[in-house]
C-alpha cells in the first residue's frame, strides 16, 4: 500500500508532459496579464446584446474595454495611494 | 413553423447547450458568433488556465480533500451553479469525477492499470480558473434572457423605420404574450426606451401593467401619459389656482 501522495505524483504528468485542459497551466508571467481576456470577453458579449447594430460593435467593445481598464487602474492607484502614502 | 413561444426556449436551450447558438438560430448570427467567441473562450481558457478540475460542485476544504479524503464532508460550491450555466461544463464535470483520485490508494500493480488521473489545480490557478468559467455562465445567463426579448432578424429589423434591432417589446409570458409577427416595434432601443418619456413612447408604450393584460383584452384607446415636465406644468397650474 503506497501513499496517496505518492501515488497522485506517480501517475501526473512532470512539466513537460503538460496536458491541456487535464492539468492546470503554469503561467510564467503575470497574471494581471489574464485580465485583458476577462475584460475583452465581458465587454464583447455585453456590447453584443446591447447595442442595436453590429457594425459599431468592434469599436464599442474595444471602448468599453479600455474604459473598464482604465477605471480600474484608477482605482488601484487610489487605493494604492490610501494604503501606501497615507 | 415554431410560435414565438417555442422558438424563444428552443433560442434559449441552444444558448444554454452552445454560446450563442440562440442568436444564431434566430438569425442575429453575428451577435451569435461575438457570443460564442467572447463566452466560450473566456470558459476555454478558465478550463486552460485551472483545468478541468476548477469544474467542480463541491468546493475543497483542505489537503485531506486533494488527497481523495472526507468527500462527503465538503460543502457544496457557489462557483458550480454559475459554471453549469454552459452546459458544456456538466460534462467536464462528469469527466472530472470520473478522473479523480480514488477514495483509498491503489496498489502499486492496481495504480499502473489506473486511467491517468487529473491533477488538481492550486491557488491562482484555481482561483482564476474557476472565476472565468463561472462569468463565462454569468455572461451566457446574460444572453439566454436576451433571447426573451429578441425577435428573429428579419421580422424586428427588417420593417422600414423600425429601430429597435430584432428586440421585442415585452418579456416572454406564458399567458400574455403574442406572436412575434404580431407585436408592435417600439419607438426606439432599449436604451432609448428605457430614458424616454412615455409621451414619446405613446400607444406602444409596454408598462408592467400591460403585461397583466390577456390577449383577448380588447384594446383601451389611451392618451399620452404627461411627461415630467407636464407633471410640473401642471403641478404649477394647481399651485396657481390654489
Amino acid at each position: 500500500m503506497i501513499d496517496a501522495s505518492v501515488q497522485l505524483a506517480g501517475v501526473t504528468s512532470p512539466i513537460l508532459l503538460w496536458i491541456p485542459f487535464m492539468e492546470p497551466a503554469g503561467i510564467p508571467f503575470s497574471y494581471l496579464v489574464l485580465l485583458l481576456p476577462l475584460v475583452l470577453a465581458v465587454s464583447y458579449a455585453y456590447k453584443a446584446i446591447k447595442i442595436e447594430h453590429v457594425d459599431g460593435l468592434a469599436r464599442e467593445g474595444l471602448v468599453l474595454s479600455g474604459q473598464i481598464l482604465f477605471f480600474m487602474a484608477l482605482a488601484a492607484a487610489a487605493l494604492w495611494m490610501m494604503t501606501d502614502l497615507w | 413553423m415554431l410560435p414565438a413561444e417555442m422558438r424563444s426556449v428552443a433560442a434559449i436551450v441552444a444558448t444554454w447547450v452552445l454560446p450563442g447558438a440562440g442568436h444564431w438560430l434566430l438569425g442575429h448570427r453575428v451577435r451569435g458568433s461575438v457570443l460564442l467567441a467572447s463566452i466560450m473562450g473566456l470558459w476555454l481558457l478558465g478550463l486552460l488556465v485551472g483545468g478541468i478540475s476548477v469544474i467542480d460542485h463541491l468546493k475543497p476544504l483542505d489537503e485531506e480533500w486533494r488527497m481523495g479524503r472526507d468527500r462527503p464532508t465538503r460543502a457544496r460550491s457557489f462557483w458550480y451553479y454559475g459554471q453549469s450555466l454552459v452546459a458544456p461544463s456538466l460534462v467536464v464535470h462528469r469527466f472530472h469525477m470520473a478522473r479523480q483520485a480514488p477514495e483509498q490508494p491503489l496498489a502499486p500493480e492496481e495504480a499502473i492499470d489506473e486511467p491517468r488521473m487529473v491533477m488538481p489545480s492550486f491557488a491562482h490557478g484555481y482561483e482564476l480558473g474557476q472565476l472565468f468559467t463561472a462569468i463565462a455562465g454569468i455572461l451566457n445567463l446574460l444572453a439566454m434572457i436576451d433571447l426573451l426579448w429578441r425577435v428573429p432578424a428579419g421580422k424586428g429589423q427588417a420593417a422600414p423605420g423600425s429601430t429597435t434591432g430584432g428586440v421585442r417589446r415585452r418579456p416572454l409570458s406564458s399567458t400574455s404574450l403574442p406572436s412575434a409577427d404580431t407585436v408592435p416595434e417600439a419607438a426606439g432601443t432599449r436604451d432609448q426606451r428605457s430614458q424616454t418619456t412615455q409621451a414619446e413612447a405613446g400607444q406602444e408604450h409596454v408598462s408592467p401593467k400591460d403585461d397583466e393584460v390577456g390577449p383577448t383584452s380588447a384594446p383601451k384607446p389611451q392618451e399620452p401619459p404627461p411627461t415630467g415636465e407636464a407633471q410640473a406644468n401642471e403641478q404649477r397650474r394647481r399651485e396657481g389656482e390654489a
